[in-house]
């Protein structure tokens, strides 16, 4: 029970895995480095800034401060496990579309943190995605076309489940 | 640093009596930061965030509410159990950011660590020129202080007093209660034995005509600490005040209740004329020091408009 090394086991983008780690490792340190998951990124260390959201049991999270064995035993969602192939994922599409991407950095903790609020509420007003978007910062300051963009997922896959 | 995580509260309080050491770890989201800035260093850390005996919400026998220490503040936000207890509600939807309400729990949010303009903003040289969070002896928030009054600006703690909620406390020596309020002691130290977790809050049943609100100041609209806050819960009996407690959050090293008695029996419709009379007693309780970004007497007057905003919500019902 005292020991350095931890037996994790987790339901990683759809499938079950386990590793052994050291037992003070964070999820961010756990999905970048062991993983090799680099899409979520590690920045403020602190839970200020968002780059590193990941969903833990469809919940958006900062895997950077969040230890590795919190995760014991859950399901954990990353970037990497949006788009279908080469083939991006709306809410992935939405963000280009709307010039919602600049320097990029945010962006993977942006969508992961998009994708949690159109799962809760489909269609959600402005005032619903800042509150949604309010963890998640952007320095390069796009936050106009950050709105614009979950808005415009949220009709594109309003428009498919209307399709389908 | 090494990291355990127990299977059951048994196993973590008998890990906790035989390792003095050991720093307890419920969400997170209050030590990590710290540990990664490398503002604390522990050897030990014993995770309790997945402990069966600190989850769920359920009726006590009184016609009250249990609420396990380990229930997110999102579910805290969230769940229809606590309709009635608005203030606390209102409270939990308040703190931080989505992340973090998803990840940080109640007890974690009760016992967080105070906060400093200095020392968690990393100033340069406060690693230098120590201050009592560093060992030294001094503090630079508030010259010449005897000891460290770093805030504590937890939004969940005012809002449990207000309701006057009682911790649960569960160690070697067996389980023990007692007021959310006494949990704080001078200097941002908390009234908890080192073996001792704390397990759950026991909130009373609400009386007819109770009502509750939380308001605060912060400097941004949301995933901000508050500047200072205020919980307010009032019962009216026959359109007269019956009872009312007034709790202010990040009005100095804990939450301050300031004595109602003064509006006992006034008329409930008029939330200004309460206000006004119980506005000279916030000098007191607000603790006079600048904060990051407003001084002393700003805070004060916020403390004010607190309080005015959360005594107009209740009085309208």
């Amino acid at each position: 029970m005292n020991a350095t090394m931890y037996e994790l086991e987790l339901t990683l983008n759809g499938k079950k895995v386990k590793d052994m780690i050291p037992s003070d490792m964070l999820l961010i340190d756990y999905l970048r480095n062991v993983r090799l998951l680099t899409g979520s990124k590690k920045a403020c260390g602190a839970g200020e800034c968002g780059a590193c959201t990941v969903l833990m049991n469809g919940r958006p999270i900062y895997s950077c401060i969040t230890l590795a064995l919190q995760a014991q035993g859950k399901e954990i969602e990353t970037i990497e496990n949006l788009s279908d192939g080469d083939t991006l994922h709306p809410i992935q599409e939405a963000y280009l579309d709307a010039g919602a991407v600049q320097c990029g950095y945010c962006t993977p903790g942006m969508i992961m943190s998009t994708k949690a609020l159109l799962q809760k509420e489909p269609q959600p007003g402005t005032q619903c995605i800042k509150e949604a978007m309010a963890g998640n910062l952007c320095r390069c300051t796009g936050y106009q076309q950050i709105i614009e963009a979950v808005q415009l997922a949220s009709e594109r896959m309003e428009q498919r489940r209307r399709d389908s | 640093m090494r990291v355990t995580k127990p299977a059951t509260l048994a196993e973590a309080i008998r890990f906790l009596s035989t390792n003095p050491e050991a720093k307890i770890l419920a969400g997170g989201t209050d030590l990590l930061p710290r540990l990664n800035q490398k503002l604390e260093y522990h050897d030990l850390l014993c995770c309790l965030d997945d402990l069966p005996e600190l989850q769920g919400i359920s009726l006590t026998a009184g016609g009250g509410l249990y609420i396990g220490a380990s229930l997110r503040l999102w579910e805290l936000a969230e769940t229809p159990a606590l309709a009635g207890y608005l203030a606390i509600q209102q409270a939990a939807a308040k703190v931080a950011s989505p992340q973090i309400r998803n990840q940080a729990t109640l007890g974690g949010n009760l016992l967080q660590e105070n906060r400093c303009m200095f020392f968690n903003n990393q100033v340069p040289w406060s690693d230098v020129n120590k201050c009592f969070k560093w060992g030294g002896n001094q503090c630079f928030q508030y010259k010449g202080s005897k000891e460290c009054v770093a805030l504590f600006q937890s939004d969940l703690a005012p809002a449990m007093m207000a309701h006057g909620a009682q911790a649960v406390l569960t160690g070697s020596g067996g389980e023990r209660r007692m007021p959310v309020a006494e949990l704080y002691l001078s200097a941002g130290r908390k009234a908890i034995a080192h073996d001792e977790v704390l397990t759950g809050l026991v909130l009373p049943p609400l009386p007819a005509g109770s009502r509750s609100a939380y308001r605060r100041w912060t400097i941004r609209g949301s995933f901000d600490f508050p500047l200072v806050s205020c919980a307010v819960r009032l019962k009216v009996e026959a359109g007269a005040v019956a009872d009312c407690a007034v709790v202010f959050g990040s009005a100095g090293i804990m939450p301050k209740a300031i004595d109602t008695s003064l509006i006992m029996g006034m008329a409930a419709g008029d939330p200004q004329g309460l206000a006004q009379k119980l506005m000279p007693l916030i000098n007191k309780a607000v603790a006079p020091f600048r904060d990051t970004r407003v001084n002393a007497g700003v805070r004060v007057d916020m403390a004010k408009d607190c309080m005015a905003k959360a005594l107009a919500a209740v009085c309208s019902g």
